[in-house]
């Protein structure tokens, strides 16, 4: 009489039971092949088990998890009839795990990285089996071609060290798995993966491929995916706001100042950008396509509009009471640009100056009225020196009349002289 | 009407996707093939011309599909491995992959070493040189840079061109023999078609083929012209090679003087069509060796990172791709070292290393074609029925040939 092993080890790895033998009461014998989970929540709960019966295909069934006892040698049985089980089809949360997570990219949420999943680790108790961590390291290698004991002996006899586990908690994963609608099912709260810099996040979608990148896009907050979207290089842009089709790309490029926007579809084939122009909104459309013409190295292509200008006759009241809402809006508040009667730039006025003064002073009393200030021909490099010579953060646009059209912000020169002198 | 500028773009759009299919197609015209190549042409004349025909065919079709794939699922041929069939199984492809593939990067260093010598230059000199030089082109520059300079390297085959018609030969023969097939049933004549085709068809190229177009960002809209990129590369490849073979038969064969490798046949050809053809059949094979020098040892490091998740590419730090950057030194400084050891039994590697891209072949393309059709995978650009009987059949016969080569090795 073969003996039952009454209790379940504590910690389990998926490696230890693909391919199981399961034996039914009717003495039909079966493979695992997978399990399932719905993976949202911190520990998510292994539901189903898929089998392949002898000769036949993988099946889904609704076989649980628990009907399955441990007997000897790694082996399962159950204590009822195969027939028992009829097929059923997946929830619509639930992913098979060695198909769907096993071998695959998944991302790291905490290191901001992608891994490839060597193994899955489960913690039993009761009956229930849980998923909480993934396996990325050598362990996980080594488990899966089942040569850890070799390689545990060897390093224990030669270097006396065993290689460490390298164990990612299921709760920072995010998987990669994309449903039928092109979305991604998330683990995660899908704030951690929207609290990924997007410098970080735009290596990781330059990593994947362009449905799986278009998935994380849509499933991160629009502003993120809007900083995500301009940092990466003009191919993936194309190949992503594509793929993520033209209502929702818009949605993303509006979260983004118009010159971005501008700089993005400029470099966008002609017939793309054209759809992504009809789906902006009208005003923001405008705003673009008057900064699409110019020149990406001179004044026009590098400033942006979202500046603050008052009038020259203002008070510092009626000033500062506009910062309020022009930094909701994202704009650029280190300076307000003053306007004389006729709308022409007359003087720049600093907020630390705004803010030191007494309510009721003019603005013109506080304006330098000897500033810089460029037009949209201006080359990036003329612009570079007045900023070294200048040490400002900010650079007025005007038009042939005089008036303010936009701002040069620092940082859009520094990173052309910086990408300038990496080639 | 469209304007210049539009017009412009489209060139630039264009240029933007050419590239991998070609340089591929030319690497595959390594040290290996040129010796291949020069063999046939040597032994056989011109009635071993008209295998390159269906040999082009075949190779157009294995490199489509590297490149479909590439383009649908934006992922390498590795990975894409690694996800359908596990570890296990691509642990031991990329165990033979590593194998060959380093039997190829020493062959390259040998090719180096041999084409210098014909120019009076000392193998202690060029094949340390060649590999210093290697590494800093890949650790220095950006890839677009050192794509332009491959596409540059490809136009240096044309030096095998030039020394074709050097050699005269009689054009009304090779003309038919190109596509007239004429069987022998000896077993060396044999041994070499099966030889052009493991050299022409190789393992290494997959994987390099899709890794590229991925890297390059190629898209499912843009795989029309990627698709003639692949074209134009194999058939240029193809042209390549016809002319080696009829530079050789045309002199060499003519004269039945034997060969062993490339070299021999460089300095065969000096006093039957010149020092000049002699000179560029030299500079031809120390182009295609640098190049190859160049490709494999940083591609053959990037796969098995890419299958085993560990972290790639020449823009991570050293601290930040440890094993990449390991596995890159070792492959190319052995590879070079080999070459330079005295009393190294070379042959022997270059045989354990054709056997495992013998090996390796049919299971890279049954793999391949596992994953072409997977729906869900390709969607709409998995293989329709007509293509899988012309992959299948190619891949059949691909893999008779191979094995018939591997068993004949031993």
């Amino acid at each position: 009489m073969e003996t039952f092993i009454s209790e379940r080890p504590p910690f389990l790895f998926i490696s230890d039971l693909i391919g199981a033998k399961v034996d039914f009461r009717d003495g039909k014998r079966a493979r695992l092949v997978d399990l399932t989970a719905a993976v949202s929540g911190p520990y998510p709960q292994v539901r189903h088990a898929i089998l392949r019966f002898r000769g036949g295909k993988e099946n889904v069934s609704s076989l649980l998890w628990s009907d399955l006892e441990p007997s000897v040698r790694g082996r399962f049985h159950v204590d009822r009839d195969s027939t028992d089980f009829p097929s059923s089809l997946l929830r619509e949360d639930e992913i098979p795990l060695a198909a769907e997570i096993l071998d695959r990219q998944v991302v790291d949420t905490a290191g901001a990285k992608l891994e490839r999943v060597n193994d899955i680790h489960f913690l039993t108790h009761d009956r229930e089996l849980r998923l909480v961590h993934v396996d990325v390291g050598f362990r996980g290698f080594f488990r899966r071609l089942v040569l850890l004991r070799v390689v545990d002996l060897l390093t224990d006899f030669f270097i006396s060290i065993r290689i460490a586990e390298n164990l990612i908690p299921w709760k920072s994963i995010q998987p990669l798995a994309v449903d039928k609608g092109g979305g991604l099912r998330l683990a995660v709260a899908h704030q951690l993966l929207s609290e990924i810099h997007p410098a970080e996040l735009a290596d990781i979608l330059e990593d994947v491929s362009h449905t799986e990148a278009a998935a994380i896009l849509q499933a991160v907050d629009a502003e993120v995916a809007a900083e995500t979207v301009a940092m990466l290089d003009e191919k993936d842009q194309s190949a992503l706001l594509e793929r993520v089709g033209e209502e929702d790309a818009a949605d993303v490029l509006e979260e983004l100042p118009a010159d971005q926007t501008a700089d993005i579809l400029a470099d966008l084939p002609p017939a793309q950008a054209h759809e992504l122009m009809q789906e902006l909104e009208p005003g923001y459309a405008a705003e673009v396509r008057a900064l699409i013409g110019y020149d990406e190295q001179s004044a026009g292509g590098l400033m942006t509009s979202n500046f603050v200008d008052v009038s020259m006759s203002a008070t510092a009241a009626e000033a500062l009471a506009l910062l309020p809402e022009a930094a909701r809006e994202k704009r650029f508040v280190a300076y307000l640009y003053a306007t004389d009667a006729d709308g022409r730039l007359a003087g720049v006025v600093s907020l630390t100056s705004l803010l030191a003064a007494e309510g009721a002073t003019e603005v013109k009393e506080l304006a330098r009225d000897h500033f810089v200030n460029v037009t949209v021909e201006t080359k990036s490099d003329e612009i570079l020196d007045d900023f070294k010579k200048f040490q400002i953060q900010a650079i007025p646009v005007v038009d042939d009349d005089g008036k303010p059209i936009g701002i040069v912000l620092f940082r859009s020169v520094l990173f052309e002289s910086v990408s300038e002198l990496a080639q | 009407m469209k304007t210049i500028r539009q017009r412009w773009r489209g060139i630039v759009a264009m240029m933007a996707i050419i590239g991998p299919g070609i340089i591929t197609a030319n690497v595959d015209n390594d040290a290996g093939g040129i010796a291949t190549y020069s063999i046939a042409g040597a032994h056989f004349g011109n009635q071993i011309l008209w295998v390159l025909l269906p040999v082009t065919v075949a190779l157009v079709i294995v490199q489509e599909m590297s490149a479909r794939m590439g383009a649908v699922t934006n992922k390498g041929l590795a990975s894409l491995i690694r996800e359908k069939f596990g570890l296990k199984a691509t642990f031991y492809v990329m165990l033979a992959l590593l194998i060959a593939n380093f039997g190829n990067i020493v062959a390259e260093f040998a090719g180096i070493a041999a084409s210098c010598e014909i120019f009076g230059i000392s193998k202690m000199l060029s094949v340390p040189l060649a590999a210093f030089l290697v590494w800093m082109f890949i650790l220095k520059m950006d890839y677009r840079r050192i794509e332009k300079i491959f596409l540059v390297a490809c136009v240096f085959y044309a030096a095998y061109l030039l020394s074709g018609f050097q050699a005269k030969p009689d054009w009304t023969t090779v003309l038919t023999s190109s596509v007239v097939p004429s069987f022998r049933r000896d077993g060396a004549y044999l041994y070499m078609l099966v030889g052009i085709v493991g050299t022409t068809i190789a393992p290494w190229m997959q994987f390099y083929l899709q890794a590229a177009i991925v890297e390059k960002g190629i898209t499912e809209r843009e795989y029309r012209v990627s698709r003639w990129d692949v074209i134009v590369g194999c058939i240029g490849a193809a042209v390549i090679a016809y002319f080696i073979t009829i530079a050789c038969a045309a002199t060499l064969f003519k004269q039945g003087v034997r060969i062993s490798d490339a070299k021999d046949a460089a300095e065969a050809l000096r006093p039957l069509a010149g020092k000049f053809a002699s000179d560029l059949f030299a500079f031809g094979l120390l182009n295609a060796s640098l190049f190859a020098a160049a490709i494999l040892p940083l591609s053959t490091a990037y796969y098995l990172c890419e299958a085993f998740g560990w972290e790639a590419g020449v823009d991570k730090k050293i601290s930040e791709a440890p094993l990449f950057y390991t596995l890159f030194f070792v492959l190319l400084v052995a590879g070079a070292a080999t070459v330079l050891l005295p009393n190294f039994p070379l042959i022997k590697v270059m045989v354990v290393s054709q056997v495992a891209n013998g090996i390796l072949l049919p299971v890279i393309l049954w793999f391949m074609i596992k994953l072409i059709n997977d729906r869900r995978l390709m969607g709409d650009h998995a293989n329709s029925l007509t293509w899988n009987v012309i992959s299948w059949a190619t891949i059949v016969a691909v893999t008779a040939m191979t094995i018939g080569m591997v068993v004949t090795s031993w």
